[in-house]
């Protein structure tokens, strides 16, 4: 008889929505958090962004705040809104740099605010990476 | 018709670019300096802004960077239009939020034309960020002594 071998479940990877419609920046989010076991899709609009969220109730999103047919943070409200989505972790990255921008979505509980142009690719990262290790 | 906003400081190229956009159908704006390219840009609410990079007084640089960083004009595509073409001036452009980059020296005046035309429409950049370079750019910026070579 054939001794059955043990299997080990493996955790499902975390799940991570890019929304920014800036086709290389999400390209190379999703490229270096792929790499690091993350499981990432990328939404080129708050709209598309929105149905993925619906879907697939990720572990984190990360945010572009101007986009088109529905920016960032009016995605950010609709997320709260729902009744599936309003606990979902969400990081803002943006070249917006406006203290009021950053009150606001601190208002509706984004876990950072981070200024594209300011940081590294690697600050960046690293970030979405310790808010998913909290979880 | 489409509002295109210039700016570029070359006096040869200004009438040049003024002439085929125009042609184009195309409501053209030529700047020679970007030091106030937010009020410009607030005023004269273009559909996209076409940056040079090597300008007196402010560059291109920081002058997308500061359309990006304005609410009031941040959604303004940005298609930088320069004579730089080394992989770190297009990183720099792209992670400062132009949508894409061309080599003036590389495109006549009616593909710089379609060009504009392209990322009017949504057509993504080809260029691929490296995220080695933007750490170079990050600490460079962050003030790290330039080296010469």
């Amino acid at each position: 008889m054939a001794l059955s071998t043990p299997t080990t479940k493996q955790p499902r990877p975390q799940r991570i929505i890019v929304v920014d419609d800036d086709a290389p920046v999400s390209n190379l989010f999703k490229k270096e958090l792929t790499a690091l076991g993350y499981n990432v899709e990328v939404a080129s609009n708050g709209e598309e962004g929105l149905q993925l969220a619906q879907r697939q109730k990720p572990n984190l999103m990360i945010l572009d705040l101007i986009m088109p047919k529905l920016g960032g943070r009016e995605l950010l409200e609709k997320l709260r809104a729902g009744k599936t989505t309003f606990s979902i972790p969400v990081m803002i990255v943006s070249h917006l740099d406006s203290n009021i921008e950053r009150e606001k979505c601190a208002e509706l509980g984004v876990e950072c605010f981070i200024v594209k142009h300011k940081s590294s690719v690697a600050d960046i990262i690293n970030q979405a990476r310790t808010i998913l290790q909290r979880r | 018709m489409p509002h295109v906003l210039i700016f570029e400081d070359d006096q040869l190229l200004q009438p040049m670019y003024q002439q085929k956009f125009s042609r184009a159908k195309f409501v053209v704006t030529v700047k020679s300096d970007a030091t106030d390219a937010v009020a410009v840009a607030e005023k004269v609410k273009p559909d996209i802004i076409l940056m040079d990079l090597i300008m007196p007084k402010v560059d291109g640089f920081d002058a997308t960077r500061a359309l990006m960083s304005d609410r009031r004009t941040s959604a303004i595509p940005v298609l930088i239009v320069s004579n730089l073409s080394d992989p770190a001036t297009i990183q720099k452009a792209l992670w400062y939020g132009a949508k894409d980059i061309v080599v003036k020296a590389d495109l006549t005046p009616e593909q710089l034309v379609q060009k504009t035309r392209d990322v009017l429409a949504g057509k993504p950049s080809e260029h691929v960020l490296n995220p080695q370079l933007i750490e170079v750019l990050h600490i460079d910026a962050q003030g790290r002594p330039q080296t010469t070579s």
